[in-house]
């Protein structure tokens, strides 16, 4: 849902920190997407088209996503799992509580120049 | 993937918000005013709430609201005929506030001679609680109506808040809501979360409410 924001904000980001380094055109952006994140690779991916023909210094870049898994640990036993795999209950004592450990991210992981 | 020159950026794209919130954090602090970010789902109570706990302290406190909603000046009106100075926030069709759109909405309202300020989230239980508004403390409200089990099935406006407001204590024989559940499931969300029993319309509470924002607004001025 919050899809459109966080792209420009990204672009800006980028387009500001090659100002600042001299740098010409980024080619490739990685992108870290967790899982469970509010935010839909999907339509990153689609809005990023858009946005990045009126940048400065990505217009030629190329977009990939990592996906990262949603983990938890378990509160009782200390498991770590996918949520969505098993649902959000833990397959080794099957306790419904648990910590969010990763897949919440939505990061900027590294450019290629 | 062709591999040209690496660099590494490892940077959140909520970070921008993150320190904008800290910066707004850093100037109330300075200016001793103290915001409070006030959420819920459309229709629990926070605008009769509000005008509950004004009532209770507009003695000791001069008070500001920022309304915030998709659109209308409702809440706004309802606040300012009560007499409360208020500015009405119209998010453009976004479901939230952060914190650039708080900082110009303090800007808007004025706030020299203002106390403390609460900014009235838009009724939304998800992306509200995703985005740092810069406030002091988040408080949300559940309503009994809507049932003991939203801590579990919106996990992060519960861990995000300071304050879990459970109103409309006077329907409660109406309505299969289990008190010591709601409160089993906020503590799993969030084990230091206060939790507050009201009714914002028979005033059942809110003399403890208006306790804890005496509390809180002392110790952010200390």
């Amino acid at each position: 849902m919050h899809e459109m924001p966080v792209v420009l904000s990204a672009i800006e980001y980028l387009d500001d920190l090659a100002d600042k380094n001299d740098i010409k055109s980024i080619k490739e952006v990685v992108m870290q997407i967790g899982e469970i994140a509010p935010v839909i690779p999907e339509y990153f991916e689609k809005y990023w088209q858009s946005a990045i023909e009126r940048s400065k210094h990505l217009q030629q870049s190329v977009l990939y996503i990592e996906i990262i898994p949603g983990i938890a640990k378990c509160d009782h036993c200390n498991h770590e799992f996918n949520i969505e795999t098993y649902n959000g209950i833990c397959p080794e004592c099957h306790y419904r509580y648990w910590k969010i450990i990763s897949g919440r991210e939505v990061d900027i992981k590294e450019i290629h120049l | 993937m062709n591999q040209f020159k690496v660099i590494e950026v490892k940077r959140s794209v909520f970070e921008n918000n993150d320190q904008d919130a800290e910066r707004l954090r850093k100037q109330l602090k300075k200016e001793k005013m103290f915001l409070l970010n006030l959420m819920s789902s459309p229709g629990s109570g926070k605008t009769t709430t509000l005008l509950a706990l004004i009532n209770k302290i507009k003695d000791e406190m001069k008070v500001g609201i920022m309304e915030a909603d998709i659109d209308s000046a409702v809440d706004a009106e309802i606040m300012a005929n009560a007499g409360v100075r208020t500015i009405q926030l119209h998010t453009g069709g976004m479901c939230h506030l952060d914190a650039d759109m708080t900082r110009q909405g303090l800007t808007q309202l004025e706030t020299q001679n203002l106390n403390i300020v609460v900014l009235e989230n838009v009724g939304n239980l998800v992306c509200p609680a995703e985005f740092d508004t810069g406030a002091v403390k988040n408080a949300t409200i559940l309503s009994i109506p809507e049932g003991h089990d939203k801590p579990l099935k919106y996990p992060l406006m519960y861990e995000v808040s300071d304050l879990l407001i459970i109103n409309k204590l006077d329907v409660l024989p109406y309505f299969n809501f289990d008190r010591e559940k709601v409160v089993k499931y906020a503590r799993k969300r969030n084990p230091d979360i206060d939790i507050i029993f009201i009714s914002a319309k028979t005033g059942e509470g809110v003399d403890e409410l208006a306790d804890w924002i005496r509390k809180n607004v002392s110790e952010w001025n200390a």
